[in-house]
């Protein structure tokens, strides 16, 4: 089986990932549908989609690439604009404010982390990638990569309403990263 | 609380999390949390979050490719996209020619590239990138509904409830509900969330099948109930709902077609599940 049998399943895990890393959000974004169109077809370009060995690894570096690249020209193109169009167009980049993480849902705690730290979560647990994977990937070392998804797993902590324990109690919702 | 044992960390913890860890390493790691609450609450806090965020973006995988995208030329992408949504590959608005002169080639190319569509046999790359990016715009499957109906169809079992969700090493049973390989048989995983029933988790896992066929599976641990056969625990005029129960766990499918290749597929995924290669 080729690479090229399975682009379907291969763009729906890009689509899932961009939206993720675009939006924070499952919800229907033309701009991650371009991030993955631009990604297969860069992909197609330079013969990558034949080779099944480091077809999906390249597939997300490439896309996770592409979508600095679109936030650097934002931050440029923002030069000269007001001070409340860079904010919003860098909605996501910022770090979290935790006065009001606890009112937050999963997801806009996800909007909240640093882009660093949402690829890094987003590689590692919703596209379920081994660490030696999302670091090439990310193209950062073993370590930074887990102080990323610490830092990440952090500002999400207590967001989100923990299930209940055998004894009623709620599981986890206390706790925070004591480091 | 106990202090950390000294070559316990906190990536060891995250491993744990993430499934990263060698099996000995893993013992040694569950053994140390099941005596420290702190260290083993953090683990499950970040076990649920986890399956909240896979849960959350469970969805897109059932999807397809808006029909906007159908063939639509990098240049046009380009003149349709306002200055904050663009791209970086695409050229500056402000040199107006430099554009012009790419619209006039990329128009060209795209009209090339339209022919050559048409005149590439069936099964190349981009044969499959086109199938992909024009899907026909058929009726979708939903599968976060058809999960929604499995679980609360589950509430019509005799004996309602799944086993315990904890073991005694204090692992948590989601663990024991790894997504079944069904490629055997046909079927490509393209979803999996997790879920409650009665105070257990049960993972459901969309699958696809050839051609457009949908499936939910939900496995959960077995129930307080005896071992029962394939039974429909759907309710008319909904679509039906198989069910059983085997060493294997408790099982409930849905899908997208009828009754009968429903029971069809639920007979071979039940015979895939309880081949020894698949048993933990």
């Amino acid at each position: 089986v080729t690479v090229r049998d399975e682009v379907s399943v291969l763009a729906l895990r890009l689509r899932r990932y961009a939206r993720a890393l675009t939006q924070a959000s499952p919800a229907p974004s033309d701009i991650a549908d371009e991030l993955v169109y631009a990604t297969l077809l860069h992909m197609h370009d330079n013969g990558s989609l034949d080779r099944t060995s480091d077809a999906t690894l390249t597939a997300f570096t490439l896309l996770t690439q592409l979508n600095r690249d679109r936030l650097r020209e934002r931050r440029w193109r923002a030069v000269g604009a007001t001070r409340g169009a860079a904010v919003s167009m860098d909605r996501g980049q910022g770090k979290p404010d935790p006065a009001k993480g606890r009112s937050k849902g999963l997801l806009e705690g996800l909007a909240d982390l640093k882009l660093e730290e949402r690829e890094a979560l987003l590689l590692v647990v919703l596209e379920q990638f081994s660490y030696a994977q999302a670091s090439h990937i990310l193209h950062v070392s073993s370590t930074g990569l887990m102080s990323r998804l610490a830092r990440a797993r952090a500002s999400l902590d207590g967001l989100l309403e923990a299930p209940l324990d055998a004894t009623g109690r709620r599981r986890g919702s206390h706790l925070r990263l004591v480091k | 609380m106990r202090p950390r044992s000294p070559d316990i960390g906190e990536d060891d913890l995250h491993a744990l999390v993430d499934g990263a860890l060698d099996p000995l390493r893993r013992e040694a790691v569950l053994a140390y949390i099941a005596g420290s609450p702190a260290d083993q609450a953090k683990v499950d806090a970040w076990r649920w979050q986890n399956s909240m965020l896979r849960a959350a973006f469970a969805g897109v995988a059932q999807e397809q490719m808006p029909l906007g995208l159908r063939f639509m030329p990098r240049a046009k992408l380009t003149a349709t996209q306002s200055s904050a949504q663009r791209l970086p590959w695409r050229p500056d608005a402000q040199r107006r020619w430099p554009f012009l002169i790419g619209l006039a080639l990329g128009l060209g190319l795209c009209l090339g590239e339209a022919l050559w569509f048409a005149a590439w046999p069936q099964g190349s790359t981009l044969a499959a990138l086109h199938r992909f990016f024009a899907p026909e715009p058929a009726e979708m499957f939903d599968s976060g509904a058809a999960v929604v109906r499995v679980i609360a169809a589950l509430d019509r079992l005799p004996a309602k409830g799944a086993a315990s969700a904890k073991t005694d090493a204090g692992r948590d049973a989601v663990e024991d509900l790894p997504a079944p390989d069904l490629a055997g048989i046909g079927l490509r995983l393209t979803g999996a969330s997790v879920t409650n029933w009665a105070g257990a988790p049960v993972g459901c896992f969309t699958f696809l099948g050839a051609p457009d066929d949908h499936f939910v599976l939900c496995r959960a641990r077995p129930s307080r109930a005896a071992d029962f056969d394939m039974r429909d625990i759907g309710s008319p005029p909904s679509t039906p709902i198989i069910a059983w129960q085997d060493e294997t766990g408790l099982h409930a499918l849905a899908g997208s077609s009828d009754a009968a290749p429903l029971s069809e597929a639920a007979a071979r995924i039940r015979a895939a599940l309880i081949q020894p290669g698949d048993r933990r």
